[in-house]
């Protein structure tokens, strides 16, 4: 058969790290790039004697991702220890959730591309559940030895587990995508890939078109890029379509992805896998989440991205321009706050294509970093020398005609330069204020005239060109702060002044 | 190593024990007279009966998010068995 | 009587009570107890390690303090000695284990902290079952205990060195910890006060795990009133252990000065008559369970029938959830961040050879036990099954405690037996537990006290037990002291403590 007789299901789960001050488990500090071992304490080393106490925080944060995505939140949860032996895993197990995971069911919204007439149509995924767990060190190989840093080893963690409910590696890509922003606008993770507080697993089946039953899966770990997690898959599909087009089986497996050949290969099958021994943790009791917590929880929700994106078009924004400034909430926030200093709502585009042109393209140069998909998106705004009311001053001296466009831009630059400075004091100091004296520039336009009876033979016997020559020598003269509007009216008065004296 | 084929044998292999065969034999015996005595909980009725759940707990159990050193790191690390640097090391094994 | 008889005559309370009036200084009994522990120790072995500077150093801190006018804790210059299964910062902590020999742990558990909080001067770490797992301190690596009633028997266990060396007044009192009865056999065993608190009542934080939940820290002591004393320092909830209670830590000693009294009208004790036709149990143990019991009648308490439905199924479920834990708890145990480590070419006979030199039989084969009952073919039949059974099992307790106060029963079917007697028969063992474990399974504060002795030589020690429902420690203690306020047992003193009776 023909790849395309084959229907390709995919299921996502996803690691997130928990932004907390300590680690899951012990009041342990923990950040990332310190030197090695130095984030540990008597419990992250598994030393005997040690116990483990959950993080309210890491809880609270958990829990706010579940209500964000609609998961049902049992009264009582547990914690479960699984089982194997590995250096990085500090105690022989690693403490989870099993059989009783704290939120259950949810959905994440990604974009529904079968419905390219509504850019803002979403396809739900369903999620099967989310349990929070503690990560393990990390290992690096030198010589005869392994050498193991337990600095991460203990760091909070959520994996999200969706159903197998995708059909595409751009649909991956895309819900992997929508769950980080969910995450940054919650602000419980810096959900960075590159740094691994982002991490993705994808398990690949496929089945015949029309069929019920689902194939056997393969699961790849560690996709640690929006890229790998396209191309990974891809090249799963691939692998899986060629075996069974051979009349071969697809054989329960995990794999890895090598990004050099583009391909996936067998780390280990199901009949090898470990027995983990899961039971439950007799350390710690029942997780308990009332009703009180939930509702102060939920109570403290932000405005998630769809419902921002769908409320920016409202304002009359494109979706694109919805999808730019919603991909970081706080560049969301940011525009909103710009908006409403505004006080205009009609300005939504104009305070649109300041935001996302010349603001980002000024961040941009200072930070360094990109508004792709990329792994950096979050924090663009973190230093930002323009508050959004600066920005709406700008604005508001542009619309009232005090200052130019193109003079707006240099003062915005200006104050990135020169943090501290208001528009205003910019504008004042360094002349932006803009001419709209119609007398005087009527009298600039008719001296320049006169000083260039060449170019007026040549406008005069019907050359249009020349009329931006003219144009440009009064914006010189003027130092720019001439009002272009007003100039093109004094210069078609002018000129008709000029056409009626000529003609006899 | 015992025979993985033995029950003993695949236990030892997933607790990480060495199990030479002479221990194995007289370990699988015992387990078998040991396993053989907790078999006679199959004939309790606990149809409908829940797991035991440790008493209720009078409050959530949770840990605010503050740091809280409880030991000198330098000498955990002192204590290890062998490290390179501050890492700790073990014969390579792959990923 | 020399100073130091005088010294090592009194209790604990009464040693603090002495220190606390100017009558005692701490040093001077500091040093009358680790010239008894010299004394002692090479008929005995109890001891893993002595710390006998920090113990000077500790009590002239004691001394000068009181020296100051400053305030003194309620253990301030009492000797003190901790099952080697409580973690002691710089002080090696083995766990009566190969595998942990050499470790110094970097941290503080709550059980030494406190106890130095209170003012108590550390003697040393003593001897135990491996991980806590056996009933006579011979599962051990080291030198097994003697029995100070009678040198060629066991001392009982798991915390068989705590026993010893409180029976030998080698410590004014002792730390031990309970898993199935590791405080209660070996308290019964020599003739002493052993206390298991309720589930949480006192934090595991610092207590290295056994099954972590079944195992409760709490004190052994020659009279009840040192247990309530160490109980009213050790208890209260710990931010450090989630299933610690923060339930308000009563005044123990007051339930025990009431039950001092000898009055226990008003008191119902639940007898499970079924569980005294056990084939194993021994008349003598019998005997003197039955005069224990008429004399708490004599006071006042009444004696009433009560059923546990589940008993015998007791003992299997206890061995399924324990060694599931201890499967799972003695992973950390690879050689690899501390301990043992046997260096092999690859990890896994790293891993392996480390696990089999550091771990003993009986830790081995609990280990493959509990590895077996939570894979995931057994897990329903065998550590689900036997949640399930300890479900029932609580659901009798409870049903008993609400027609009686508390449940007498003996502590151990056996007194104690020559060393080596019963090695080769590990389910025999087990089911010594028999009387013992079911507090532990729901949880319960279980006393094992002083019931008199064995008629046939040699004249070995025998206990009586009484388990109450959650937190009802100052009941028990109450009758513990009435019963004890009836006799004259907890006086005597053993042949191998260097003294007369």
């Amino acid at each position: 058969m023909a790849r395309a007789d084959y229907e390709v299901v995919i299921g996502l789960e996803v690691h997130c790290q928990l932004a907390t001050a300590t680690k899951m488990f012990s009041g342990c500090a923990y950040s990332i790039g310190d030197e090695p071992n130095t984030q540990i304490d008597a419990y992250t080393l598994g030393l005997p004697g040690t116990l483990p106490v959950p993080n309210r925080a890491a809880v609270e944060h958990a829990l706010r991702l579940a209500l964000a995505v609609g998961c049902e939140i049992p009264p009582l949860s547990r914690w479960a220890r699984k089982h194997y032996f590995y250096p990085d895993l500090p105690k022989g197990y690693q403490i989870t959730q099993a059989d009783q995971p704290y939120a259950l069911g949810g959905a994440i919204e990604i974009p529904d591309h079968d419905q390219p007439d509504d850019p803002l149509a979403t396809r739900r995924v369903p999620l099967l559940r989310i349990h929070m767990e503690e990560d393990a060190g990390k290992n690096t190989h030198a010589g005869e030895y392994s050498l193991i840093d337990y600095n991460r080893a203990g760091a909070p963690l959520v994996e999200i587990v969706s159903l197998p409910a995708l059909r595409s590696a751009a649909e991956a890509a895309d819900y992997v995508r929508e769950l980080r922003t969910i995450v940054r606008y919650l602000g419980i993770s810096a959900a960075n890939m590159e740094q691994g507080t982002l991490r993705c697993d994808a398990n690949v089946s496929l089945r015949p078109v029309g069929a019920t039953a689902l194939g056997t899966r393969c699961e790849i770990k560690n996709l640690n890029s929006f890229k790998f997690i396209e191309a990974a898959i891809n090249a799963e599909i691939r692998r899986q379509v060629d075996l069974l087009d051979a009349g071969e089986a697809v054989i329960q497996s995990t794999m890895s992805y090598d990004p050099g050949r583009d391909q996936t290969k067998v780390m280990r099958t199901k009949e090898a896998a470990a027995d983990y021994r899961y039971f439950p943790e007799p350390d710690m009791p029942p997780l308990s989440i009332d009703a009180a917590w939930i509702a102060a929880a939920k109570a403290s929700l932000p405005a998630l991205p769809w419902a921002r994106r769908r409320a920016l078009v409202q304002l009359g924004l494109s979706a694109y321009d919805a999808g730019v400034l919603t991909a970081d909430h706080e560049l969301a926030d940011y525009f909103d706050a710009a908006l409403a200093a505004c006080n205009d709502p009609s300005l939504a585009k104009v305070v649109c294509n300041w935001v996302t042109g010349e603001l980002l393209k000024l961040l941009k140069t200072d930070h360094a970093e990109g508004l792709d998909d990329g792994d950096n998106t979050g924090g663009r705004l973190a230093g930002c020398p323009v508050s959004p009311a600066a920005l709406a001053e700008l604005i508001g001296h542009v619309e009232a005609g005090t200052i130019s466009g193109r003079a707006a831009k240099q003062v915005l630059a200006k104050i990135f330069a020169e943090p501290g400075q208001s528009p205003a004091q910019i504008i004042e100091r360094d002349g932006y204020r803009q001419v709209s004296d119609q007398a005087a520039i009527t009298q600039m336009v008719r001296e320049i005239v006169n000083a260039h009876p060449q170019q007026l033979e040549q406008l005069l016997a019907g050359k249009a060109k020349v009329r931006g020559f003219f144009v440009g020598q009064v914006m010189r003269v003027s130092k720019g702060q001439a009002n272009p509007q007003v100039v093109q009216q004094a210069l078609e008065a002018v000129l008709e002044q000029l056409a009626k004296t000529q003609e006899p | 190593m015992a025979n993985d084929d033995t029950l003993v044998g695949e236990l030892a292999r997933l607790a990480h024990l060495e199990l030479p065969p002479a221990r194995a034999q007289v370990l699988g015996a015992q387990l078998e007279t040991i396993l053989g005595y907790i078999r006679g909980l199959q004939a309790v009725d606990v149809e409908g009966v829940p797991e035991y759940l440790p008493a209720e707990q009078v409050r959530s159990g949770l840990r605010d998010d503050i740091e809280r050193a409880d030991m000198d790191v330098d000498s955990a690390l002192a204590g290890v068995p062998l490290a390179h640097d501050r890492l700790v090391a073990v014969p390579k094994f792959k990923d | 009587m020399s100073a130091s008889d005088d010294i090592l005559g009194r209790s604990a309370r009464a040693l603090a009570k002495g220190i606390r009036d100017g009558e005692l200084s701490s040093l001077d009994v500091t040093r009358a107890y680790l010239e008894q522990i010299h004394a002692t120790e090479p008929a005995l072995h109890a001891y893993r390690c002595v710390t006998s500077e920090l113990a000077l150093a500790q009590a002239q801190a004691v001394d000068r303090a009181r020296a100051s006018g400053a305030s003194l804790g309620p253990l301030a210059g009492v000797p003190v000695a901790l099952k080697d299964i409580f973690v002691t910062q710089g002080v090696e902590t083995t766990c009566g284990s190969a595998i942990l020999a050499g470790w110094v742990p970097p941290y503080q558990g709550t059980h030494a902290q406190r106890l130095a909080d209170a003012g108590a001067v550390l003697l040393g770490k003593l001897s135990m079952d491996e991980f806590g797992m056996g009933s006579a301190n011979e599962n051990t690596p080291f030198e097994p205990v003697h029995n100070p009633w009678a040198r060629d028997h066991v001392p009982g266990g798991s915390s068989g060195g705590t026993a010893a060396a409180v029976a030998a007044r080698s410590c004014a009192l002792g730390l031990g910890s309970d898993t199935g009865g590791s405080i209660r056999q070996p308290a019964s065993l020599c003739n002493l006060v052993g206390l298991k608190p309720t589930y949480g009542r006192v934090s595991r934080h610092g207590m290295i795990a056994f099954a972590s939940s079944l195992d409760q820290a709490g004190p052994m002591t020659r009279e009840v009133g040192d247990a309530a004393l160490a109980l009213g320092v050790l208890a209260g909830v710990d931010p450090r252990d989630s299933t610690s209670l923060d339930a308000p830590v009563p005044d123990y000693l007051a339930a025990v000065d009431a039950g001092a009294q000898g009055q226990l009208a008003g008191t119902t004790i639940g007898l499970h008559r079924r569980a005294l036709e056990l084939d194993g149990l021994a008349p003598q143990v019998r005997d003197r369970f039955e005069a224990s019991l008429a004399q708490l009648a004599d006071a006042g308490a009444r004696v009433i029938d009560i059923e546990l439905p589940h008993f015998e199924h007791a003992v299997a479920t206890y061995y399924v959830l324990c060694t599931a834990e201890a499967s799972s708890n003695l992973a950390r145990y690879d050689g690899v961040r501390y301990g043992l480590r046997r260096d092999r070419p690859s990890l896994r006979e790293t891993y392996e050879a480390t696990r089999h030199d550091g771990f003993g039989a009986e830790v081995a084969r609990r280990i493959l036990l509990g590895t077996f009952v939570l894979r995931a073919d057994s897990y329903a039949d065998y550590y689900g099954r036997a949640m399930k059974v300890r479900s029932l099992i609580a659901q009798d307790y409870a049903a008993a405690f609400a027609r009686c106060d508390m449940i007498a029963s003996p502590t151990s079917p056996v007194p104690s037996w020559r060393i080596g007697a019963k090695v080769d028969d590990p389910l025999a063992v087990y089911l010594l537990d028999v009387f013992t474990i079911g507090a532990n399974l729901a949880g319960l504060p279980a006393i094992s006290i002083p019931a008199g002795f064995t008629a046939s030589a040699p004249r070995l020690p025998i206990g009586l037990q009484l388990i109450g429902p959650r937190l009802a420690e100052p009941a028990l203690l109450r009758v513990a002291a009435a019963h004890e306020a009836a006799n004259r047992w907890h006086l005597e003193r053993p042949p191998a403590s260097g003294g007369g009776s």
